[in-house]
């Protein structure tokens, strides 16, 4: 009887045993099946499609991730994504097992890997040309060079994470938009080196960027949304080194739903006009702290941004009583206003508006993000 | 660089939230945590966290962290208390440290 049953499973074919594995869903399971005898482990690591590091804050955790990745690496040839958050001391020679899975890889993190270098993403450019997504986020040793070449050899590039690389400048960004026609989504944050000019010419497949904490230039936004396609902004604490206020150019962006502008000091009453006139399909604005907003300016919200859902003014420093029944009295579409901590609001205020705005949900918290996570943007299906 | 107007004024060095006036100074022969301080009589646009009894290079304190109102960075603290005589002159007074804060356009 033990005889006859040995026989069946060895006749089944790889193809089936790939089936079978596809359909066992918990990870103990799947080791399970890889631990069984030889064959069955073959079938495992071809049939393995990602490799996810977690973050941990334990220095053990991340020796073993380190040891195990390149064996890891070397038995999986059809991996689709490989991510591998907190390898600080991660070496570009490790990389170099990437092209194993080369022409599969669609999806590659290199969160806080700060260790990776621009012969790394070399590496990444030739090995691995099916690329969709990559992030190399607080990678500072990343410069132009390395960012053209990768650009050079990942042609299919749709979602890029920069954040905190530092040493990039406008002419890195520029060498994206060059060879990328699908680029979608780029997250710049902290990237001081930046002053926006780089994104001249963008395509009109740009729709997420993401630019908290940089030093972006008049010009520069003006370059920055010279695509048309930009559908989310974030320019939370934008920085100007002159005090100027050159945020009138976002109004340029016609299809933009979400901005954020929390922080923006030196947002001005004209700014606020110029962008509820020139982007009319604004669904979610967040002004909270925005001090350089006054009664034209919120206004101007409430006569101009008809489709506006959500509105953020938490602790801003100058609306008043009027500005709120100002908002009030226009966006129709209000559904939820975060307001608290507005010094010049009273409580009289506060609740004319609820009378005559019944259906506007009033909330105290104080959001960071806003809009569709783009987190989500950087996983694959 | 702008021609200067009006009085001379710090800012917090992440956001740019005006916190205290030049004029207001009162010596900057202080030490904060990680350098040197100022001691300021006055202070704008910004919170305190609670009172705590702390043990200074001066002796003991009771102080409170202030932090700036707009983006909640630490900036230095506030003297509430001081227990030795010859510190009482610091009742009431701000020290901010010199690396959290910047001179606006001056």
């Amino acid at each position: 009887m033990d005889d006859n049953v040995e026989n069946y499973i060895n006749f089944l074919s790889d193809d089936c045993l790939i089936c079978i594995f596809n359909k066992l869903e918990s990870e103990s399971d799947r080791n399970a099946f890889g631990l069984t005898c030889k064959n069955w482990f073959k079938v495992r690591n071809i049939a393995r499609k990602s490799i996810i590091f977690h973050c941990s804050f334990n220095p053990k955790v991340y020796k073993e991730h380190a040891n195990c990745l390149s064996k890891l690496l070397a038995r999986s040839p059809y991996l689709n994504l490989v991510s591998l958050a907190g390898l600080t001391e991660l070496p570009d020679a490790a990389l170099n097992q990437l092209r194993i899975s080369g022409a599969s890889l669609q999806s590659l993190s290199f969160y806080c890997c700060s260790g990776i270098t621009d012969d790394g993403l070399e590496v990444v450019s030739i090995g691995c040309p099916n690329l969709v997504s990559l992030e190399l986020y607080r990678c500072f040793n990343i410069t132009d060079h390395g960012l053209e070449n990768l650009c050079k050899g990942c042609h299919a590039l749709k979602s890029l994470n920069l954040g905190y690389c530092v040493a990039i400048s406008d002419q890195g960004i520029a060498a994206i938009f060059r060879n990328c026609p699908n680029i979608s989504t780029i997250i710049i944050a902290y990237c001081r080196g930046l002053s926006g000019v780089g994104f001249r010419g963008c395509p009109g497949t740009l729709s997420h960027l993401e630019a908290e904490s940089c030093m972006l230039s008049p010009d520069g936004l003006l370059d920055v949304v010279s695509g048309g396609g930009l559908e989310y902004l974030n320019l939370y604490n934008l920085k100007s080194p002159t005090g100027l206020d050159g945020l009138d150019r976002v109004g340029y962006a016609r299809s933009l739903r979400f901005l954020n502008l929390r922080m923006c000091r030196y947002l001005t009453d004209d700014s606020v006009t110029a962008i509820a006139s020139g982007c009319p399909l604004i669904e979610e604005w967040s002004l909270a702290v925005c001090h350089g907003v006054r009664l034209p300016g919120w206004s101007a919200i409430g006569l101009l941004c008809n489709k506006l859902r959500i509105l953020h003014v938490n602790r801003c420093r100058n609306i008043c009583d009027q500005g709120l029944q100002a908002l009030g009295d226009g966006c129709v579409c209000l559904q939820v206003l975060h307001i608290h901590g507005c010094g010049k609001i009273t409580n009289n205020g506060l609740a004319s508006f609820s009378i005559a705005r019944p259906n506007v949900k009033q909330r105290v918290d104080e959001v960071m993000c806003i809009g569709p996570s783009i987190e989500d943007l950087f996983r694959l299906q | 660089m702008a021609e200067l107007v009006g009085p001379r004024v710090y800012s917090c060095c992440h956001c740019r939230n005006h916190v205290c006036l030049h004029d207001d100074i009162i010596s900057k022969a202080f030490q904060g945590r990680n350098g040197r301080a100022f001691l300021f009589s006055h202070a704008m646009n910004i919170s305190m966290g609670p009172k705590e009894d702390r043990q200074l290079m001066t002796g003991l304190h009771t102080v409170a962290d202030i932090y700036c109102r707009d983006c909640r960075e630490v900036l230095g603290w506030k003297y509430e208390r001081a227990f030795e005589e010859s510190q009482k002159y610091k009742e009431g007074k701000f020290i901010f440290e010199k690396a959290k804060i910047v001179k606006e356009n001056w």
